[in-house]
């Protein structure tokens, strides 16, 4: 009796086990859907706002316009660099060349990874304090904790005010995520302008972390010194106040990329390595087989380019109005015709026009 | 048809928002004094274990797996430490060391009372087993997210999320333990009069021992594979340096840390079972 009933639960596991492997062997060669012929085109979602408001236009048109399925795929930006070199993504609409310039550098000289041109028109990165630790505010009943606080120069005299709880000895800096170049920069920077006697780096994993961070310490009214970046909706939902650099130039710069890769060790940095950050591009790549089997869409996303001052706006929109980035995508089509109808021909427009009306949006 | 119908739509995640934001509006100097109380003795411990010259760690360490384990795994561990020295994550190391140290302690100092209490108490059980549930299972940027907007980023939101990660497993296991004594102990132990005190001193947890001891074993690998995650929100150790070769590619350099980790994990695995072994149950 007793081996019957093993040999027949071992023959029941050893059918699913048996169907669970047809399963996963069939499946995949069905999901890679095409229809009428045009295979899908994915696009990388590093999990931004500003990339979720592109990828949603890009996206809306190259669906709608040039009739191409398109798929989002969550991705952290590592695993973007090595998705769109090998293939498993097509496009991904913002490469922050600034953070990964050796990468960038080397896929687009050997022509692993097409350079689409530049998707936003500028872009600002520094050290940042809220606004009303210069000049208070009064709804708040913050009183002005730095009045002449302006340039980075000027920190030297606060370390105590943006104390480090870890150490309260010295100052702290908030820095940029872990293994992004900025982190490297802002060491760098912070010996070139004296201040590493002064203040302590703190590094944020992620740029979870580093916002949630940020908010709290908004939120309680309490000093903050912090590495940010815009265009971000964080910089659009709170007031902060960029300090000051001496302006960015090729020499400072060659010297700072020195001691980012480790060929001017940290302590031998000069006061010449100090400036402000350059404002490297921010890029729309693609892996060259989209060229071949979509041209057309290549063609659009090297036209495709929105100015920062509107990104701002539509990403102003999406929190203001607590929506999703499709819809704020629907509200910048509307609002900004003569951007968008010069990315593509007059046909794509066409569909595009229908497809909004479509969904309801009055051009 | 297979769609769950919009009618029915539970704003819950607003409902926690609201209930974050008046948080932080209301609690904002209780959560500043918290985050002093817990902060002070996470650096005063790291400051400690950073001044100590290194060859009196790895002497101290090897000591302890000597007098628990006998001397190959305290030859191991002093070449396993000899090497992680080599890697030039030394300092890292120490760092990672003071958090699981810190999470261990507290996690044992709150899973050691909780568990009695729950072998106690079938309600008790009931009630706490759903939260350990949640505890190990909730994805820890759920509640880190807010704990960073409270506390600020750093050792304290690294401690509190190794410990609600690391507890589970010391709770349920010193639990267990105490259920699984023996009946005719306990009742040797009654017969013999004891008080509830005596029993719990010295029949019960002695017998529970090991149990005890292997829960205490998990907390502490548990521990240890939070650190990339305590390093994400501001705590550096080892797990910075895994985030750095994700981040800049370099696949070699999160090798080289994760291997440390699993360094650490093994010597303290097998120390405290070593030392769960020396003191077998039914002694005093």
């Amino acid at each position: 009796m007793a081996l019957r009933k093993s040999n027949w639960q071992g023959f029941a596991a050893a059918l699913l086990v048996v169907t669970m492997l047809l399963a996963g062997c069939g499946g995949t060669g069905g999901s890679s859907a095409s229809s009428g012929g045009k295979q899908v085109i994915k696009l990388g979602d590093m999990q931004w706002q500003t990339i979720w408001i592109n990828n949603a236009i890009a996206g809306f048109i190259i669906e709608k316009g040039y009739g191409y399925p398109v798929q989002t795929v969550t991705v952290t930006t590592p695993i973007m660099q090595v998705s769109l070199e090998k293939g498993d993504l097509d496009v991904a609409l913002e490469i922050w060349t600034g953070n990964m310039m050796d990468w960038y550098t080397r896929v687009t000289e050997s022509g692993k990874v097409l350079d689409l041109g530049k998707v936003m028109d500028r872009t600002t990165q520094g050290w940042y304090v809220p606004t009303y630790v210069v000049k208070g505010d009064p709804e708040r009943g913050i009183a002005p904790m730095a009045p002449d606080l302006k340039s980075v120069e000027d920190l030297k005299r606060y370390p105590q005010l943006f104390r480090d709880p870890e150490d309260p000895s010295k100052g702290r800096l908030i820095s940029c995520i872990t293994g992004w170049d900025c982190a490297m920069a802002n060491r760098v920077k912070l010996h070139a302008y004296g201040l590493d006697d002064l203040y302590n780096i703190q590094e944020p994993g992620t740029s979870g972390a580093l916002d949630a961070a940020i908010m709290g310490a908004y939120q309680r009214g309490e000093p903050l010194l912090t590495y940010y970046w815009e265009p971000t909706w964080l910089m659009g939902a709170l007031e902060m106040t960029l300090l000051e650099e001496p302006p960015y130039t090729e020499q400072c710069w060659a010297l700072v990329r020195k001691g980012v890769s480790g060929e001017i060790p940290l302590s031998e940095i000069p006061p010449e390595a100090g400036c402000a950050y350059e404002d490297a591009p921010v890029v729309i790549g693609a892996n060259p087989t989209l060229k071949e089997r979509a041209p057309e869409v290549v063609a659009f996303l090297e036209k495709m380019m929105i100015p920062t001052d509107d990104l701002n706006a539509v990403a102003h929109y999406m929190e203001e109005n607590d929506v999703e980035a499709d819809h704020a995508a629907l509200w910048f089509f509307a609002n900004y015709q003569d951007l968008w109808r010069d990315w593509v021909p007059e046909d794509v427009a066409e569909r595009v026009e229908e497809a909004l009306a479509a969904a309801g949006v009055q051009l | 048809m297979n769609t769950f119908p919009q009618f029915v739509q539970l704003p819950l995640a607003d409902w926690i928002d609201a209930g974050i934001d008046w948080l932080v509006q209301v609690g904002g100097p209780f959560f500043d004094w918290m985050g002093e109380v817990l902060l002070k003795p996470l650096v005063g411990l790291e400051q400690f274990l950073l001044w100590l010259p290194w060859w009196l760690i790895i002497l101290a360490v090897a000591a302890v797996a000597w007098k628990t384990s006998g001397w190959k795994l305290a030859a191991g561990a002093v070449l396993s430490l000899l090497f992680i020295g080599m890697l030039g994550l030394w300092t890292h190391a120490i760092k990672t060391l003071t958090l699981v140290i810190a999470g261990t302690v507290l996690a044992v100092a709150v899973a050691i009372p909780t568990g009695i209490a729950m072998a106690r108490s079938d309600r008790l059980e009931r009630i706490i087993r759903p939260l350990l549930d949640l505890m190990q299972t909730l994805p820890s940027f759920v509640y880190l997210v807010p704990v960073i907007i409270l506390f600020g980023m750093g050792k304290v939101p690294a401690v509190m999320a190794t410990f609600i990660y690391a507890v589970p497993p010391a709770i349920r296991l010193t639990n267990l333990g105490i259920r699984q004594v023996p009946q005719d102990a306990i009742e040797a132990g009654q017969a013999f009069g004891s008080t509830p005190r005596q029993m719990l001193l010295k029949v019960q947890l002695p017998l529970a021992l090991p149990t005890i001891m292997a829960g205490i074993n998990q907390t502490v690998m548990m521990a240890l594979s939070m650190v990339v995650i305590a390093s994400m929100i501001g705590a550096e150790g080892l797990g910075t340096e895994v985030l750095n070769g994700i981040g800049r590619l370099e696949t070699g350099r999160s090798f080289a840390a994760g291997i440390s980790i699993v360094i650490m994990a093994i010597i303290i695995d097998r120390i405290s079972q070593g030392f769960a072994r020396s003191r077998p149950a039914g002694q005093g």
